[in-house]
């Protein structure tokens, strides 16, 4: 010890003082080992695997932009008539994303709040109520009544399970006919009462000479995969291929890692023309899941005549208000206006307590139960739950709110109605967030309606009661240009925006029109200068954007100028609006006539 | 019946805040940054280092939250009184496995640097903390806690007490004490010296 500094002896003030500054930190290799541990890459995800509800539009996004990139260039046609290959495989255990890629995964850093929307319940399509059995809106949303649906309508039969395992629920279905592919969505675990969310399947199919399930996810990143991890296997007598793992974000980079840690699975496989794809992904909190060998004999037991039963109703699992009702001897109020996005899923009953819980949006971030009995007292106190709570008004009678801001906000409401108590518990889920006010026009808004989970895309009508709910006034086509038909459409209330999805009648093309209110997806600075243009229209001026990104076999992302993708942007009426034309109609159409999509909006 | 669901619904709600609070793995990693320090600096204080070993219990303090995460339910100071718990664990169940506390002799004090000191002061504060960091390993576990607390992570005499448990007169009193046992044992510390 050094006797000069040891000289005076501090008092107590001064070894306070002391005590204070020992401020260690930790070192840089701390930082770095803590941005890969498992926690942490799991946070940086592709948006579609945290939010399933949006899985259905983006799958169908997928196969829209990325097939048509590979069916209409010379060299997507001579690759994909060469073999049949699965998975976009690259060299590399490290992806690239593009400054667009990385700027969409980073996007929302902030909570915000949902506005309500009117729950809609889809009319029966004229080729739905064809079908028998099928012609009310909940039986059209059945299993069965969705699949026939689909055969009919792409002239083929599809593969399905032979019988639905105990524990299983078909969650939705796509098809769409010109591409001649079907993908049917399940929930797995479907009983596990923890609130987490299930374990998901998905089975892709399609019949096409020139197509197979590589091109589906060609230029994806997030799920290519590093060639060395494929592993090949047989279906039966039939080639196929399998990998388990998947590309992480690295905190705070834009590279994704490959890592066989993650539990997500995929096999495709071939069968002369007709090609198939299995994704699995399993909730992690479930220990025994389905493996390698699980898998493979499931695709070998796929039938296209399944066995048809009549399933009872199953308590745990009810598809419908009016099931809930029958099974409970309850009549039940349930709402009318919900937060946008966050739709009935379905149905619980505990005959233990005869209470019957309502459950919506995704990862049953909206509950309510309800059961019979005499009015809750409110001045219970909670106990050791830190809410703040006050009495408030609800249609002139009291009810109980409580809520608490912490790491994850939630909230929840309790009220007594014709002798039926109801409480409504919410948990903000990825960054949503609703208030007290939305929270009672919720409950107060609750009448007898039959509410059940809409297995297909959003419908045309629907659009008005979005933009009235992010309080935009969207362009619309007057008359949707010859050859295109609308097939769907997006919200969002982070960046107030809605997006309309058109398909091609004549072509293997999509046209995406988005609108917002404010300017955060506008940034053309994510594409390379040399290919956009200062263009003119009518008065605005605007963005002409040609090319896209293109993921490489070294993982990297290459701008390709001639990629059929081509872009329009300007702002106009105070809204930030984006035509985007992707396939082959993008390779045929110039400048002009993204002007003249962009002039017949009105 | 309506008491009873009443709670049970509350409860079973609860298992389902639990699960998707920290579940969440955005609301976890906002919890590591806002916390990893304050969890660092603990462990580094009542380890008494060396920094790899404090980094690695901190690691793991993360490690088993991650893993406990359904346990947990409050709000953002409980949720650090919790990881200070887990780490508490770990630093005992550390020493119990190393028999000896290994106090970090070779403490970097290159985070002490203070622009507005002249150079010579800061080589005495230097040597004066270090001074002060060796005896704070002649203090039991639970005192030491109490001043890691109080002063490294300058936490207020109220919350030491709430989260040791303890009245705050009793942690109040038992750093007064502590600190004039410092500054005697500082003193003979220097009377051997001279000698």
């Amino acid at each position: 010890m050094n006797k000069q500094n040891m000289a005076t002896v501090p008092d107590k003030n001064r070894i306070e003082d002391l005590l204070t500054k020992i401020q260690p930190v930790p070192s840089g290799n701390f930082h770095k080992k803590m941005e890969q541990v498992h926690w942490r890459i799991e946070q940086v995800q592709p948006r579609e695997i945290k939010n399933k509800s949006r899985l259905k539009l983006t799958v169908a996004m997928f196969v829209l932009l990325i097939i048509t990139t590979f069916t209409v260039t010379p060299q997507g046609r001579a690759w994909a008539q060469e073999v049949m290959q699965f998975f976009r495989k690259i060299n590399s255990a490290t992806v690239q994303l593009s400054d667009e890629q990385t700027k969409q995964m980073y996007e929302i850093n902030t909570q915000y709040d949902l506005p309500l929307v009117p729950v809609f319940v889809p009319t029966v399509s004229p080729e739905m109520a064809a079908i028998a059995g099928c012609e009310t809106p909940q039986k059209s949303q059945s299993y069965r009544c969705q699949i026939a649906l689909a055969e009919s309508k792409l002239g083929f039969d599809l593969k399905e399970l032979p019988e639905k395992p105990i524990d299983w629920e078909f969650k939705s279905i796509y098809f769409n006919i010109d591409l001649d592919i079907a993908v049917i969505s399940y929930d797995l675990d479907v009983k596990r009462t923890d609130y987490t969310s299930a374990s998901s399947l998905v089975l892709t199919q399609g019949i096409s000479s020139t197509l197979n399930s590589s091109n589906l996810y060609g230029n994806n990143p997030w799920d290519a995969v590093p060639v060395d991890k494929v592993e090949p296997i047989s279906i039966g007598t039939h080639k196929g291929e399998y990998i388990k793992g998947r590309f992480y974000g690295v905190p705070d980079t834009n590279m994704l890692r490959w890592s066989d840690e993650f539990k997500e699975q995929r096999l495709a496989w071939s069968e002369g023309t007709r090609w198939y794809m299995i994704a699995f992904w399993p909730n992690p909190n479930v220990a025994d899941t389905m493996g390698r060998d699980q898998l493979i004999h499931l695709a070998e037991s796929l039938v296209t005549s399944p066995i048809e039963t009549t399933e009872p109703v199953n308590p745990d699992h009810l598809t419908s208000i009016s099931d809930a009702e029958k099974i409970s001897g309850l009549d039940l109020k349930t709402p009318t206006l919900l937060p946008l996005d966050i739709d009935f899923s379905y149905a619980r009953y505990f005959p233990d307590e005869q209470l019957v819980r309502f459950i919506y949006g995704p990862n049953e971030s909206l509950t309510i139960d309800a059961w019979e009995g005499g009015p809750v007292d409110y001045k219970k106190p909670l106990g050791k739950y830190e809410f703040t709570c006050n009495i408030v008004n609800m249609n002139g009678n009291d009810a109980f709110y409580c809520f608490f801001e912490g790491t994850n906000p939630r909230s929840f409401l309790w009220w007594h109605s014709n002798g039926i108590n109801y409480q409504m518990y919410y948990d903000s889920f990825s960054r949503w967030q609703i208030d007290r006010e939305k929270m009672l026009l919720i409950a107060e808004s609750m009448q007898d309606i039959d509410d059940f989970p809409k297995k297909n895309g959003r419908t045309y009508e629907q659009v008005v009661i979005y933009e009235q709910a992010l309080g935009i006034d969207a362009k619309k086509f007057s008359n949707v240009p010859a050859g295109w038909v609308y097939a769907n459409f997006w919200g969002d209330p982070y960046s107030q925006c809605i997006g309309l999805i058109y398909t091609s009648t004549t072509r293997q093309s999509t046209l995406v029109i988005d609108q917002c209110k404010t300017d955060k997806r506008f940034d053309v600075s994510v594409f390379p200068f040399w290919s956009t243009k200062r263009v003119k229209l009518g008065d605005a001026k605007g963005y002409y954007i040609v090319g896209d990104f293109v993921l490489a076999d070294d993982g990297k992302q290459v701008w390709n100028p001639t990629s059929p993708r081509k872009q329009l942007y300007w702002q106009e009426d105070g809204l930030w609006i984006q035509i985007s034309l992707y396939g082959e109609e993008a390779l045929l159409s110039d400048k002009e006539d993204l002007i003249s999509f962009a002039e017949s909006l009105k | 019946m309506t008491e009873n669901t009443t709670m049970r619904s509350v409860k079973r709600w609860f298992s389902k805040e639990r699960t998707s609070s920290l579940w969440d793995t955005d609301a976890f990693t906002r919890l590591y940054e806002k916390t990893y320090l304050s969890v660092f600096r603990y462990v580094y204080g009542l380890s008494g280092g060396p920094q790899q070993e404090a980094e690695d219990l901190t690691a793991g303090t993360y490690a088993r939250a991650w893993k406990a995460r359904q346990h947990f339910n409050g709000n953002d100071q409980a949720a650090l009184g919790w990881l200070l718990r887990i780490a508490r664990n770990l630093v005992i169940d550390s020493a119990r496995r190393n028999k000896v506390r290994n106090l970090d002799e070779d403490f970097n004090t290159e985070w002490l640097v203070d622009p507005n000191q002249a150079p010579e002061l800061d080589i005495i504060a230097r040597e004066q903390i270090k001074t002060i960091w060796l005896m704070l390993g002649s203090l039991s576990e639970e005192i030491r806690e109490m001043l890691v607390l109080r002063y490294m992570l300058g936490w207020q005499i109220k919350q030491v007490a709430e989260h040791l448990g303890m009245s705050e007169n009793s942690v109040s009193v038992t750093i007064r004490r502590t600190l004039q046992r410092l500054q005697r044992d500082w003193n003979q510390l220097q009377e051997k010296d001279n000698e």
